[in-house]
C-alpha cells in the first residue's frame, strides 16, 4: 500500500531536493555510492505504511549507530563493477575465453582499449568485494547482543562466502585465462549473487549514512504502534531536525482528541510548528529518526499539509480557489475511511473574514469527527476558536508573544489555550497614534 | 513656490519610475528626444507642486503644445552634441589661428588630432542648432502674445538673433565642408567662452521645449485631460472617468470628495481591482499636482500639500511582525503630518493585515474615525473587514461606503470594475466551497463511518 501525499506536501516539508539548500534529503544524504543516493530517494519517495517494517528499519539504524561503524567505499570502483555487470552473460568458461582472445587481437591488431577496460573493470569488481569483506569483518568485530541488522548481515555474508574469488590477487594484469575466469565467475554463474551484493552495500550506505547523521544531531528513533490503539501521536520535547537551536515542544493528539486549533502572531512560531510536525511524522514512517526525547505513533496512510501557500495578491481569487479544490480532495479522502494526518496553515485567507470566519468553521467542525484522522488547523481568526470550545475532541494550542518594552518577543513555547496576544493594539496604543490624530 | 510632501513608498506604490517588468508612469511619459529633456523630465516627477498658480500655469503650458502639433525643431544628437562641447571650456584647448604653425598645418591635413575635432563636430552642431532655430522662429512666429509659451519664444528669439552670433545664423554650410581655421577659432571663441552663458540658457529652453512637445504630444495621443487645481476650495476633489494608463482596457470611475466625504470606505474581493482604482486615483492627483494631463475625462481638485499611499506593501511570511511595525510607525509619521495642519491625500490598501482578525477590525474602526475628522484631507481606506464598516455606518461620520462589485457566474467570479455605493455583501468564498460539495462530502463520510460502527 502506497503512503498517500502530494507535491505540495513535499514542497511545504522540504523533503526531496539534491540541489535545495535545507531540504531534509540533504539533511540526511551522506552517503558515498550513487546507488545509495538513488535507493536514499526512494525511501523518502514511499515512506512505510507497515508498523513491523517501519520498526525494523527504525531498529536497524539504531543499531548501526550504536556500534557507530562506518562505510569505508568509494564510488568510483563500484561504477566501474556495475559497468562490467552490464556486459552479455556468457554461456560458459570456453566461450569466456574465445570472447578474450578476440578482445586481445582486437588490441594487438588495431590497439582497441576494450581489452584494458574489461581489465579495469575485473579489478574494481574484485575491489568492491574487497571492501564488502571488510564491512563484514568489522560488522562481526563490532557485533553485539540483540542484533537488529543480523538478516541484512548473514546476506552480506553468504554472498562474500559464496562466490570463490578468495585466491585471486588485486594486482592486474591478468592473465586471458584469469579474466576468462572472473568473467564465468560474475557474469554466469554468480551473477544474481554480485547483483544482490551491490544491493546489500546500497542498503547499508545508506542504513549508516542517517545513522552517522543521527549521532552527530543526537537524534532518537519514533516508535510505530498498531493502528488500533487509542493514542494517534505523542511526543516530548519534538524539535525540528535540520534546525539546530530551535526550541522544543510536547505535543499528543488521540482518537478522542485529534484536532489541534493553533493560533498565534505571524512571527511566533505556528508555521515552524506545523512543519516540525510534518516532518517528523513523515520521518518516523520512513523509519528515520527524529529530533524528540520521545515520540511514538500510529502507523498511517498518509500525510497532507498547507504550510506557507504564498499569499499572492495578483493570484487572488485563482489561489483562493486552488485553495479550496486542495482542501475538496483532502476532504475526499478524509471522508472515504483514510486515516491521514492533515495540517492547514491559515485556511481560506485569500478570502474576506467573514467567509473565511465561516468556511474554517465549518469545516474544522466537520474534520473533528473523523476519529482516525489527526489534524492541525491554524488561523488569524481567533473567533473560530471561540465557536469550537464545546465541540469535544479539539485541543487548544498557541505560540505566544510577549511585549517587552513594545517590541514584541517570541518564546516559541507552545501554550493551552486560544491566544489573546493583542500586540497590534498594543503597538497602535504605545505609539500614540490615536491620540496625534486628536 | 511649493512642492508636494511625498515619499519613497508612495512613488512606488504608483509605479511613478521604472521597476523590472513593471509599466512606469515615467515611462509613458518620456517622449523627450533629448537626454537633457528626460532629464528634466524626472526632476518635475520627482518634484511636484503644492499651490495652484504653479500648478495651473504648467497645465496651461501643457495644454498649449497638446493642442498645437510642434515639431522638435532642432535634432536631438546635435543638442547631445553641443552639450558635450560645452563641458569643455578651458581655455587651453581654444583654437588660436595665428599660433598655427606650418607644422601643424600639415599634421591636422595628414590626421587631425581628437580633441579638435571635437571642438569643430561641435562648433558645427551649434551652427546647425542656428540655422534650425532661425527657421523654427521664423514659421513660429506669429505666437500670440497671450499664449502661455510666449514669454519663453520671445527668450529664445533674444538668444538666437542676438548681436553676438551675427554670422553664426547662416555659417552652415550644407555639404558639411571642412570650416577654415581662422572662421572655426572665431565662432569657437564666441560660443564656448565669450557667450557661453547664452549658448547654455539656450539649450536649457531646448530641453524645457523637449517636454512640452513630449507631454503635449502624450496627452493627445492617449486622450488625457488637464486637471484644474483650486486654491480658494477647501477640500473638494472631482474625478469623471478615472482609468488606469498602464492598463490595456481600463474602466473608468467617477469619485467626488469633500468635507462631508473625506474618507471611502473601499471593499471589495481581492481581485475586483480596488489596488488599480486606488492607484489610478492616487496618480491623477499626483500627476496633477505636476500640472501634467491626468488620465481621466474631467478632473478638479484642491491643492494638497501631501499625497501618501500605502498600496503594495509586500507581504511577506518572514517579516513578519516588524512589518507590521514598520506599518504602525508609517502611520504615525502621517498623523504626525495631518496634526500639523498639512492637507493631504491618504490611501491606505487592507491596514493591518499582518495582525489577527481583532486587532485589525478594532485598528480599522479607530483609525477610520480619528481620519475622518480630519475635514481638510482625503483619505480612502480598504479593507477586508467589512464588519468594522458596518459598525461606522451607524455613527453618521463623514464617510463614503464604496465597493467593487464581484458577479458569480456559475462557478467563476466575474468583476465589473465600476464602483457601487455599499459596502459589499460578495460571499463568493462560501459559495465556491458550497459548489465544490466539500461540507457534504465530510457530511456524508461521517455518516458512512457511522453506520459501518453500527452494523
Amino acid at each position: 500500500m502506497q503512503f498517500i501525499t502530494d507535491k505540495q506536501t513535499l514542497a511545504d516539508l522540504n523533503l526531496l531536493g539534491k540541489y535545495k539548500s535545507g531540504s531534509l534529503f540533504n539533511f540526511f544524504n551522506r552517503v558515498k555510492t550513487k546507488g545509495g543516493e538513488l535507493l536514499l530517494e526512494e525511501m523518502f519517495r514511499t515512506p512505510l505504511t507497515d508498523v513491523v517494517g517501519i520498526n525494523s528499519r527504525s531498529a536497524s539504524i539504531r543499531y548501526l549507530q550504536k556500534i557507530g561503524i562506518g562505510f569505508e567505499m568509494d564510488n568510483e570502483p563500484l561504477e566501474d563493477a556495475l559497468q562490467y555487470l552490464t556486459g552479455a552473460r556468457p554461456s560458459g568458461f570456453i566461450a569466456s575465453l574465445l570472447g578474450c582472445y578476440r578482445l586481445k587481437i582486437q588490441e594487438i591488431l588495431y590497439h582497441s582499449d576494450s581489452f584494458q577496460v574489461h581489465q579495469q573493470q575485473t579489478k574494481a569488481m574484485l575491489q568492491v568485494f574487497r571492501s564488502a569483506n571488510i564491512l563484514l569483518g568489522n560488522l562481526e568485530k563490532l557485533e553485539e547482543k540483540d542484533n537488529s541488522c543480523k538478516s541484512l548481515q548473514s546476506r552480506l555474508s553468504e554472498v562474500i562466502k559464496n562466490v570463490p574469488i578468495q585466491h585471486f590477487e588485486l594486482d592486474r594484469p591478468y592473465s586471458l585465462q584469469e579474466t576468462a575466469q572472473f568473467q564465468d565467475l560474475f557474469l554466469n554463474k554468480f551473477r544474481n549473487q554480485v547483483e544482490q551484493l551491490f544491493h546489500i552495500l546500497y542498503e547499508f550506505d545508506v542504513l549508516i549514512s542517517v545513522a552517522s547523521v543521527a549521532t552527530e544531531r543526537k537524534l532518537s528513533y519514533a516508535k510505530a504502534s498498531k493502528e488500533d490503539s487509542d493514542i494517534l501521536m505523542e511526543a516530548e520535547n519534538l524539535k525540528h531536525p535540520t534546525l539546530s537551536d530551535a526550541i522544543g515542544n510536547s505535543f499528543s493528539l488521540s482518537r478522542e482528541k485529534n484536532l489541534v486549533f493553533l493560533t498565534g502572531a505571524n512571527m511566533a512560531g505556528k508555521s515552524t510548528w506545523m512543519k516540525t510536525l510534518g516532518v517528523s511524522f513523515y520521518l518516523a514512517h520512513m523509519g528515520f529518526p527524529i529530533a524528540a526525547d520521545r515520540m511514538t505513533f500510529q502507523v498511517m496512510e498518509g500525510i497532507f499539509t498547507s504550510i506557507n501557500v504564498p499569499d499572492d495578491i495578483n493570484a487572488g481569487w485563482s489561489h483562493f480557489y486552488a485553495e479550496v479544490m486542495r482542501v475538496k480532495s483532502v476532504a475526499k479522502e478524509v471522508s472515504d475511511g483514510k486515516r491521514l494526518f492533515v495540517l492547514f496553515d491559515e485556511l481560506f485567507k485569500g478570502t474576506n473574514v467573514k467567509d473565511a470566519y465561516d468556511a474554517t468553521l465549518a469545516v474544522t467542525e466537520r474534520l473533528a469527527g473523523y476519529k482516525t484522522c489527526a489534524f492541525v488547523i491554524s488561523t488569524h481568526i481567533i473567533e473560530v476558536g471561540e465557536a469550537l470550545l464545546n465541540t469535544p475532541s479539539v485541543i487548544f494550542r498557541y505560540m505566544p508573544t510577549i511585549m517587552v518594552n513594545s517590541k514584541p518577543q517570541y518564546t516559541y513555547h507552545l501554550t493551552e489555550g486560544i491566544t489573546t496576544d493583542r500586540q497590534g493594539m498594543i503597538i497602535i496604543e504605545n505609539e500614540k497614534i490615536l491620540e496625534i490624530l486628536g | 513656490m511649493k512642492y508636494l510632501l511625498t515619499d519613497e513608498q508612495t512613488i512606488a506604490d504608483l509605479s511613478i519610475f521604472d521597476k523590472p517588468g513593471k509599466t512606469s508612469i515615467y515611462t509613458i511619459f518620456n517622449k523627450t528626444k533629448t537626454q537633457g529633456g528626460a532629464h528634466r523630465l524626472e526632476m518635475i516627477f520627482k518634484n511636484p507642486w503644492a499651490d495652484a498658480s504653479s500648478i495651473n500655469r504648467h497645465a496651461a503650458l501643457y495644454q498649449f503644445f497638446s493642442q498645437k502639433e510642434f515639431v522638435y525643431p532642432v535634432d536631438p544628437i546635435t543638442i547631445g552634441i553641443i552639450a558635450f562641447y560645452l563641458e569643455n571650456d578651458d581655455v587651453r584647448t581654444q583654437i588660436k589661428p595665428e599660433s598655427e604653425s606650418f607644422g601643424e598645418k600639415i599634421r591636422n591635413m595628414v590626421s587631425i588630432d581628437a580633441e579638435r575635432q571635437l571642438i569643430e563636430d561641435g562648433v558645427q552642431a551649434c551652427l546647425r542648432v542656428f540655422y534650425q532655430l532661425n527657421i523654427f522662429l521664423q514659421q513660429e512666429d506669429s505666437i500670440a502674445a497671450e499664449s502661455p509659451y510666449y514669454e519663453q519664444f520671445r527668450r529664445l528669439e533674444q538668444i538666437v538673433y542676438h548681436d553676438s552670433f551675427n554670422g553664426l545664423r547662416e555659417a552652415m554650410n550644407k555639404d558639411d565642408r571642412k570650416l577654415d581655421t581662422i572662421r572655426l577659432a572665431e565662432f569657437d571663441k564666441r560660443l564656448r567662452f565669450d557667450h557661453r552663458e547664452f549658448v547654455l540658457q539656450l539649450l536649457e529652453l531646448l530641453y524645457d521645449l523637449d517636454v512640452y512637445i513630449a507631454v503635449g504630444q502624450v496627452a493627445r495621443n492617449r486622450k488625457f485631460c488637464f486637471a484644474k487645481a483650486l486654491a480658494d476650495r477647501e477640500n473638494f476633489l472631482h474625478l469623471h472617468q478615472v482609468f488606469h494608463p498602464a492598463l490595456e482596457q481600463p474602466i473608468a470611475n467617477n469619485l467626488d470628495m469633500d468635507r462631508e466625504g473625506n474618507l471611502i470606505f473601499l471593499t471589495g474581493a481581492n481581485m475586483a481591482g480596488k489596488s488599480t482604482l486606488m492607484k489610478s486615483i492616487g496618480l491623477s492627483l499626483y500627476l496633477g499636482h505636476m500640472g501634467f494631463p491626468v488620465p481621466a475625462e474631467n478632473m478638479e481638485f484642491a491643492v494638497r500639500d501631501g499625497i501618501f499611499t500605502n498600496i503594495n506593501l509586500a507581504d511577506s511570511l518572514s517579516a513578519g511582525a516588524s512589518h507590521f511595525y514598520a506599518e504602525v510607525l508609517r502611520v504615525k509619521e502621517i498623523a504626525k503630518t495631518l496634526q500639523s495642519g498639512k492637507r493631504l491625500f491618504v490611501v491606505f490598501d487592507e491596514l493591518f493585515r499582518g495582525t489577527n482578525v481583532k486587532d485589525a477590525y478594532d485598528g480599522t474602526i479607530e483609525l477610520t474615525r480619528a481620519f475622518c475628522r480630519k475635514k481638510e484631507s482625503q483619505f480612502i481606506i480598504s479593507t477586508h473587514i467589512m464588519e468594522a464598516g458596518e459598525v461606522l455606518l451607524k455613527e453618521n461620520l463623514s464617510i463614503q461606503y464604496l465597493y467593487l462589485p464581484t458577479i458569480m457566474e456559475g462557478n467563476h467570479p466575474k468583476y465589473t470594475r465600476v464602483l457601487k455605493t455599499g459596502i459589499t455583501d460578495d460571499r463568493q468564498g462560501m459559495i465556491i466551497i458550497n459548489n465544490e460539495g466539500i461540507l457534504q462530502m465530510l457530511d456524508n463520510g461521517l455518516k458512512k463511518q457511522k453506520e459501518l460502527c453500527n452494523l
